[in-house]
């Protein structure tokens, strides 16, 4: 497949506790700005993609590509329901793309949504890890404990300190003070971070993403469409890899804890799409999936920002932060945004879109002109990694 | 009857859980004056059966894993009434299809029985469990009197120790009495039917210390009771137990008498010909960890009371499909690349080779790669340690650990895996394996 595609119109709505919106409130919210952006109304439309990842936790919506014909009014759409576990949201956006390359039609849209909080937090995916899956493997792993193995290894591999992990959050968090769409929008120390409730060990509550409802859209043309469109970001290149099933790496003699290859395969794909030879250099803003800290830590080496074992010196060394090198989530991650599953990945692309667009307000990061986004699913064998440039 | 020349014991060992509850602290606990004694008890996730399979493990590594013919397992307190017990214990333990079982319910004298048809006409070699996990109500004097715990014996040909003479004697007399003056007088009457010639020893067993004293006193033969004393009145597995403490403690030429009183009455003469194999029921008695909190003990008898209201999905069709991985923990074998694989699946994970019908069996023993402390998912005694497990000789496994306090817990700690309740999807206890420290 030859050719490239552009994103003319992108939407998000605020990320939180919405207890008088819908799902399909959320839906029609996020993709009424970006058709907005784009001059479009819904029926332009030519094909959308879905993505929801635990239609179960609420009341079966976004099941189906049903669920946002009619959020939207859309009359006759093909639309097509995408779950990729947390990587859903980016899986979208990949679909999209490939269907405008195909001729499958002219404009697409990818949205993500996830609604969240019709129960309380732990009746979530808590509940669902508890109560539903496999009887017997991984039978008392949360989400958190999943990468909370990986951040256990690594103090023993490269000597990594609790402290470490709290830096994430106390970045992330300062970053989120600056972005109005952020879940949680207070600055966090070190101290509170580690006096948190223990949720899995050496992980606390304010190492984890919140539980969070929220909706993002990106509308989608070929690039020979997009000329048109003044606030127009090209996708210069999207990666994508699936590297293994959902019990597989804890029952891998192989696996190492220490970084996915998913994410590596799926950079390495994006890279070379978009010229990218030295990450580290090339790319001006990240948004990476921080869902909890130990997993921003992984995301800078498996995507090349430092070495292996490298990251807690990176973030450390302030490289990371706004006003630093290379700024990672500038708008506060997961860890403050929220991580409404389904939504996460298109609203990383929907920040970066901002980004590019000098738009992002206090988050801004001056003169950015390539930026990245990363989203991972199940146990990090569910990868995307994009890049857009102006 | 003579079977000098007839089956003999070749391996024995007692599960014997670590946690210890005092009389002393359920006393304080419940605002009455303190009484004496302790009882032992196994953790949340303990039943008859799980202790009925860390016996019965241990007992086959004792005797170099030979191949057992026949299986009689014993208990009162199956967390189920009807289940197939002695046939999962036979597929967790690795035994052949064809291995003859029965289970046996509903009778304090269900271990001594069990036995008696093991040396008397079973397949050989025969294994013989007794496991309970026994309860008093709760704030009550006796709630430390009765103690969890499991018991293994294999019956075969040159063991190395003997019973002899064996007598029976079935009465029907409950044993339900409340009055213990009474009960004290009929176990004193029906051990002296024992066979107590030539014997310098005694190991009697009865429902209750004070009845097991009496029977002693009348035949005023020394003998040793920790099982009785430290551990607690263990039901079916108590007569067991007894004879298993008193092979370990026993010296070669000395011939022992051994009495259960109960339905009637059990008696032979035990002869130790050699050494006992293993030392469980010292080592248990050994490794103990006091608990002296009575609502983490409470906790842990009444957890699945609560938690039945979690619908915990279940499979019988998927159990039946991946019971050699789940319950034999057989991996695949890669034709191609070599690598074991404790996961089903259909091809290689490493190589994507078709994976064909070739199955191994893991070991059970080896060293921690990773873990996390969950403290987020429900449970009796927080927090769950998860922790993935390099098994020795190949394969790897995530599991939870068991019997270890979270600072315990480090990369390349030894373990060996047990079965234990992971939860009660189905209203039923569904078992996987879980770490405890080697």
């Amino acid at each position: 497949m030859s050719g490239r595609v552009a994103i003319v119109g992108a939407g998000c709505t605020p990320f939180g506790e919405h207890f008088d919106l819908s799902y399909t409130d959320l839906a029609a919210a996020a993709c009424r700005e970006a058709l907005g952006e784009a001059g479009m109304r819904p029926r332009d439309v030519g094909a959308a993609w879905l993505g929801t990842a635990f239609p179960d936790v609420g009341v079966f919506r976004g099941r189906s590509g049903m669920d946002l014909v009619e959020a939207l009014g859309l009359g006759a759409c093909p639309v097509t329901r995408v779950s990729n576990y947390c990587a859903t949201g980016g899986d979208a956006i990949r679909n999209a793309a490939n269907a405008l390359l195909a001729g499958d039609c002219d404009i697409a849209l990818a949205v993500g949504v996830e609604k969240q909080r019709d129960r309380p937090p732990q009746e979530s995916i808590v509940k669902l890890m508890v109560e539903t899956g496999h009887p017997y493997y991984q039978k008392g792993f949360t989400a958190a404990g999943t990468f909370a193995v990986f951040a256990v290894r690594r103090m023993k591999e490269f000597g990594l300190k609790r402290e470490d992990l709290a830096a994430v959050s106390v970045k992330n968090h300062a970053h989120a003070a600056g972005n109005p769409r952020a879940h949680h929008r207070k600055a966090v120390t070190v101290e509170q971070v580690l006096a948190s409730a223990p949720v899995a060990w050496p992980l606390t509550l304010l190492d984890c993403c919140p539980t969070t409802d929220g909706a993002a859209a990106v509308v989608l043309v070929r690039e020979e469409d997009a000329k048109k469109y003044p606030g127009r970001v090209l996708v210069a290149g999207v990666g994508f890899a699936v590297t293994s099933g959902w019990d597989a790496p804890f029952h891998d003699p192989a696996f190492d804890f220490i970084g996915f290859p998913a994410v590596r395969e799926a950079a390495r794909i994006a890279y070379a799409r978009a010229g990218i030879g030295n990450p580290a250099r090339d790319v001006h803003v990240a948004e990476v999936h921080d869902c909890f800290t130990i997993n921003e830590l992984i995301a800078c080496e498996d995507l090349g920002f430092c070495g292996r074992g490298e990251s807690a010196k990176l973030i450390a060394d302030g490289v990371t932060k706004l006003g630093g090198k290379l700024p990672v989530n500038p708008g506060g991650g997961l860890l403050s945004c929220g991580h409404p599953v389904g939504a996460t990945g298109v609203r990383m692309v929907h920040d970066v879109v901002r980004q590019l667009q000098g738009k992002a307000g206090k988050c801004q990061v001056p003169g950015a002109r390539v930026g990245l986004t990363q989203n991972i699913g199940g146990p990090g064998a569910v990868a995307f990694v994009s890049v857009l440039t102006t | 009857m003579t079977i000098s020349e007839g089956p003999s014991i070749l391996a024995v060992a007692a599960r014997i859980p670590p946690y210890e509850l005092r009389a002393a602290d359920v006393a304080r606990a419940c605002g009455r004056p303190p009484g004496p004694g302790s009882r032992r008890f196994g953790s949340w996730d303990e039943d008859a059966f799980t202790l009925a399979f860390a016996a019965a493990d241990r007992c086959l590594d004792v005797a170099g894993r030979p191949e057992v013919r026949s299986l009689l397992v014993a208990s009162t307190t199956w967390p189920q009434a009807v289940a197939p017990q002695a046939e999962r214990l036979a597929t967790a333990l690795d035994l052949k299809p064809d291995v003859e079982t029965a289970t046996l319910a509903g009778s304090l004298r269900g271990g001594v029985a069990a036995l008696r048809i093991a040396l008397g006409g079973a397949r050989l070699p025969a294994l013989v469990v007794a496991a309970e996990r026994m309860d008093r109500p709760a704030g009550n004097d006796a709630e430390a009197s009765v103690g969890d715990a499991g018991v293994a014996i294999l019956v075969g040909h040159g063991g190395f120790a003997r019973l002899e003479r064996w007598t029976t004697r079935s009465e029907a007399a409950a044993w339900d009495s409340a009055d213990v003056r009474f009960l004290q007088e009929q176990a004193a009457r029906l051990v002296s039917g024992a066979p107590r010639e030539g014997c310098s020893r005694a190991a009697i067993s009865a429902p209750g210390s004070r009845l097991a004293r009496a029977a002693a006193q009348k035949l005023g033969l020394p003998g040793t009771d920790a099982a009785m004393d430290r551990i607690g009145f263990c039901g079916a597995a108590h007569p067991l137990l007894a004879l298993v403490e008193a092979m370990e403690g026993a010296r070669p030429g000395e011939p022992v008498l051994w009495a259960a009183c109960t339905e009637g009455l059990d008696a032979a003469v035990l002869h130790v010909t050699g050494a006992a194999v293993g030392k469980s029921f010292a080592e248990g008695l050994e490794r103990a960890t006091p608990v002296a909190e009575y609502g983490k003990w409470l906790a842990s008898r009444r957890f699945f009371e609560t938690e039945a209201s979690r619908e915990v999905f279940r499979s019988p069709a998927m159990e039946h499909r991946d019971e050699e991985h789940l319950l034999r923990l057989h991996a695949a074998k890669c034709k191609a690349c070599g690598r074991l694989d404790a996961l089903p699946g259909p091809c290689c994970p490493a190589c994507g080779e078709p994976r064909g019908t070739g199955r191994v069996p893991l070991r059970r023993t080896g060293t921690v790669f990773t873990f996390t402390h969950e403290s987020y998912v429900p449970t009796p005694w927080p927090p769950v340690t998860m922790a993935v497990v390099d098994l020795d000789g190949g394969g790897r496994i995530l599991v939870p650990a068991a019997d270890v306090s979270p600072e315990a817990v480090r990369i390349g700690l030894r373990v060996r895996l047990v079965l234990r309740r992971l939860h009660m999807g189905g209203g039923v206890p569904n078992y996987y394996w879980k770490a405890v420290p080697e």
